[in-house]
C-alpha cells in the first residue's frame, strides 16, 4: 500500500506499518466461533478498579511531598466538583425532520446561521456535501471537495475554513465566503498543506488559527477585509495544538494543547490564548492543572492532554474537556471507574481570569450556548450507564457509550438535567439565534437500528 | 450468532486484524480480535446485531488493547527475528509500538491506511479534534524518539 500521507518524511515509519501488516495472521470465522462458550481472557470491573487502587497508592508514594498533597487535592476537587442541582428543567424538545438523506456515519458537521440549518455529510471516500434543511427536508447543496471546519460571519459575510484533501499533494487549508454579488462560495485565503482550526471575528477583525504545516506551527491569520491576510504568530507556539476557538467580539480565546519546552521540568499540557484582533496572540495564564491529578503524564504529572472545545455564553467563556481519564481511551466494552469519568471546565468572564472545576456527574460530549446559559449533551459515568451482559455464563454488567443526556447550566458549574432528553447516539448541537438549539442524530429516538437521522430543536420554557 | 454475522466477518475481519496487528503485535492480533468478537456474541448474541459493526468492533480492539497492555508488563517481542525487514531498525519499531494505542491507532489509521480525519475519529469513537490531538502528540513524540535513535 502507498499512503498519500507522509508522516515525518521518515522512512522507517513507513515500513513499521508494512511490516506489521505482512506479518498480520489469517483469522477465520470458524477461529473464532470455536472459541463461544469458552472462557473469555479478561475479567472486567474488578480487576480495573484494583488497578486504579494500585496507581494511586503508587502516585501517592512516588509523589511524596507536595506532588502527594496534589493527589489528594484532586480527590477533594472531584468530592466538591460541580454537581448536578434539582430540579431538572423542562426545555420545548420539537422533531423537525426524520428523514435520512446521507449515507450512515457520513454526518460531520452542523451549522446554523440566518440562512438556515445546513449540515455536512462526508463519506468514507471523502466525498464531501452539504445540505440544507427545508421545509421539504434536507436538500443538498451540492457535492464539494472540502471538508468544515470552521466558520463565521464578518461584516455580515458568512466564511467558512475547510480543508481540501488534494491526494498525493497533500491537504490544503482554505477560506471560503459568499461572494455578496454573485451569492457564489469565493476562496479568499489558502494555506497549502495547513489547518484551520477557529475562525472568529474579534476586534474588528478576521482571525484565523490554525497550522502551518498539518499541526504543526501553530499561526494566526488576520484580516480586516475578509479578502487579503497576513500571517502572524503566536507567542509560545513551540509543540502547540489549537482545536477550537471563539470570541466575545473583544478577546478571542482558542484552545488546545502545548508540550513544555523543558518537558520534566515545565508542565504545560491544556492551554489557551488570547487575541484581541490588532495585538499578539498571547498565552492565557492558567490555574494549576497538575493539582487534579488526571490525564495525561508530563515527566510523571499527571496533567489534562488537551482542551475540546470552548463556547461564550452570556456569563463569559467556558472551556471543556470531553472525558478526562485516568487512562485516557474510549467506552466501549470496558467498565471504567467513576473517577476515570470526568470533565474538566475552565471559566473566564473576560480570557483574564480562569478557574479550574471538575465536573463528575456526566462527562461532556458537546455543549453550546443556550438562550442565558449553556446546553450540553453528556454521557453518564459507566456505574450508571451500564447494559448487562452475560459472559462465561456469568452476568456483568459493562458500560454504554451512549451520549444519553442533555443538561442546562447557566454559569457552567451548577447543571440541572433536561426532563424528556431524547435517546442520543452521538449528538452535534448548535446555537440557532441564541434562544434555542438544534440538534441532529444518527439514530431514532427510540429504536436505534433504524439510523435515521432525526434532528430536533430545543427551546426554553414548556 | 445471526445469519449475517459470517458475512460481516468476511466483509471486515481482513482491516480489523490487521488494525488489531498494529496494536498489539501480529503474535496476539489473533487473541485480541478473537476475545473482542467472543464478547460481542456472548453479549448482544450476534455481530449483525450491532448498529455498526465496522466502528464498534475497532473501538472495541483499541480499548481491549489497552487492557492487553496493562496486562503484558512482560517484554515480549512484538515480532519474531524472521518477521523483521532488514531495513527495518528495531528502535523505530519500539517508537512507534512505544505509542499509547490510541495514538498508534490515529497515526496508522490517518498516516498508513490515509482516511480523512473524520473517518478515523468515526473508528476510534471520538472528535476529530481529538484524534488530530492524538496526532500532534504521536508526531511529537515519534519525533523525539527517532532524533535520538
Amino acid at each position: 500500500m502507498t499512503p498519500k500521507t507522509d508522516l515525518l518524511g521518515h522512512p522507517d515509519l513507513r515500513k513499521v506499518w508494512d511490516v506489521i501488516e505482512s506479518n498480520a495472521p489469517t483469522v477465520e470465522w470458524t477461529d473464532v466461533t470455536s472459541q463461544v462458550g469458552q472462557p473469555v481472557t479478561t475479567k472486567r470491573t474488578r480487576p480495573v478498579r484494583r488497578t486504579v487502587a494500585l496507581v494511586t497508592v503508587v502516585a501517592l508514594v512516588l509523589f511524596a511531598g507536595n506532588e502527594t498533597v496534589g493527589v489528594f487535592a484532586a480527590r477533594r476537587a472531584l468530592a466538591a466538583g460541580p454537581a448536578v442541582a434539582e430540579p431538572p428543567i423542562q426545555l420545548r424538545i420539537e422533531v423537525i425532520d426524520s428523514s435520512k438523506p446521507w449515507p450512515v456515519e457520513a454526518l460531520r458537521d452542523l451549522s446554523v446561521n440566518d440562512d438556515g440549518i445546513f449540515a455536512h455529510t462526508e463519506t468514507p471516500e471523502a466525498v464531501s456535501e452539504q445540505w440544507q434543511l427545508t421545509d421539504a427536508g434536507w436538500t443538498s447543496l451540492g457535492v464539494d471537495a472540502s471538508l468544515v471546519t470552521a466558520g463565521e460571519t464578518f461584516n455580515g459575510i458568512r466564511y467558512v475554513a475547510g480543508r481540501l484533501h488534494a491526494g498525493e499533494a497533500g491537504d490544503t487549508a482554505v477560506i471560503l465566503r459568499v461572494d455578496p454579488e454573485s451569492e457564489d462560495w469565493e476562496t479568499v485565503f489558502t494555506v497549502t498543506g495547513g489547518n484551520i482550526a477557529a475562525l472568529i471575528n474579534v476586534g474588528g477583525q478576521l482571525v484565523a488559527f490554525g497550522h502551518e504545516d498539518g499541526f504543526e506551527n501553530l499561526r494566526a491569520w488576520k484580516s480586516v477585509d475578509g479578502t487579503s491576510w497576513t500571517s502572524a504568530e503566536v507567542e509560545q507556539s513551540d509543540s502547540a495544538y489549537v482545536g477550537s476557538g471563539t470570541s466575545d467580539g473583544k478577546v478571542g480565546v482558542a484552545v488546545g494543547y502545548q508540550d513544555g519546552s523543558i518537558p520534566l521540568i515545565e508542565r504545560r499540557g491544556a492551554s489557551i490564548w488570547l487575541d484581541d484582533g490588532a495585538g499578539r496572540t498571547r498565552p492565557a495564564a492558567l490555574p494549576d492543572l497538575g493539582s487534579l491529578g488526571f490525564g495525561y503524564s508530563i515527566g510523571g504529572f499527571r496533567i489534562p492532554d488537551g482542551l475540546e472545545d470552548v463556547v461564550h455564553g452570556k456569563r463569559g467563556f467556558v472551556v471543556y474537556t470531553g472525558y478526562l481519564q485516568v487512562w485516557g481511551g474510549f467506552e466501549g466494552l470496558t467498565l471504567q471507574p467513576r473517577e476515570a469519568w470526568a470533565s474538566l471546565v475552565l471559566r473566564s468572564n473576560d480570557g483574564n481570569q480562569w478557574t479550574a472545576h471538575v465536573l463528575t456527574d456526566f462527562a461532556v460530549y458537546q455543549m453550546v450556548p443556550f438562550g442565558d446559559g449553556l446546553l450540553a449533551a453528556a454521557a453518564l459515568p459507566p456505574d450508571s450507564n451500564t447494559e448487562t451482559i452475560e459472559v462465561e455464563g456469568v452476568t456483568t454488567e459493562v458500560a454504554s457509550s451512549a451520549v444519553n443526556k442533555l443538561y442546562y447550566s447557566d454559569d457552567g458549574l451548577t447543571w440541572r438535567e433536561v426532563t424528556d432528553s431524547p435517546g442520543l447516539g452521538k449528538p452535534l448541537l448548535a446555537t440557532t439565534d441564541g434562544q434555542g438549539v438544534v440538534a441532529i442524530d444518527e439514530y431514532a429516538a427510540e429504536d436505534k437500528t433504524k439510523n435515521t437521522t432525526t434532528a430536533y430543536i430545543i427551546r426554553s420554557g414548556e | 450468532m445471526g445469519v449475517n454475522d459470517e458475512a460481516i466477518w468476511r466483509k471486515h475481519s481482513g482491516e480489523l486484524v490487521r488494525f488489531a496487528s498494529v496494536l498489539v503485535g501480529p503474535g496476539d492480533a489473533e487473541d485480541l480480535l478473537s476475545s473482542v468478537v467472543m464478547r460481542v456474541l456472548s453479549s448482544r448474541g450476534s455481530l449483525e446485531s450491532l448498529d455498526k459493526p465496522r466502528p464498534y468492533l475497532f473501538r472495541a480492539l483499541v480499548n481491549e488493547a489497552k487492557n492487553h497492555r496493562r496486562r503484558s508488563r512482560r517484554a515480549a517481542p512484538l515480532l519474531t527475528e524472521d518477521q523483521y525487514s532488514v531495513e527495518l531498525r528495531p528502535e523505530v519499531l519500539e517508537a512507534v509500538m512505544g505509542l499509547p494505542p490510541q495514538q498508534r491507532a490515529a497515526v496508522y489509521l490517518t498516516y498508513w491506511r490515509d482516511l480523512p480525519i473524520s473517518e478515523t475519529s468515526e473508528l476510534l469513537g471520538c472528535r476529530p479534534g481529538t484524534v488530530k490531538r492524538y496526532l500532534f502528540l504521536a508526531r511529537n513524540r515519534l519525533k523525539e524518539l527517532l532524533s535520538d535513535a
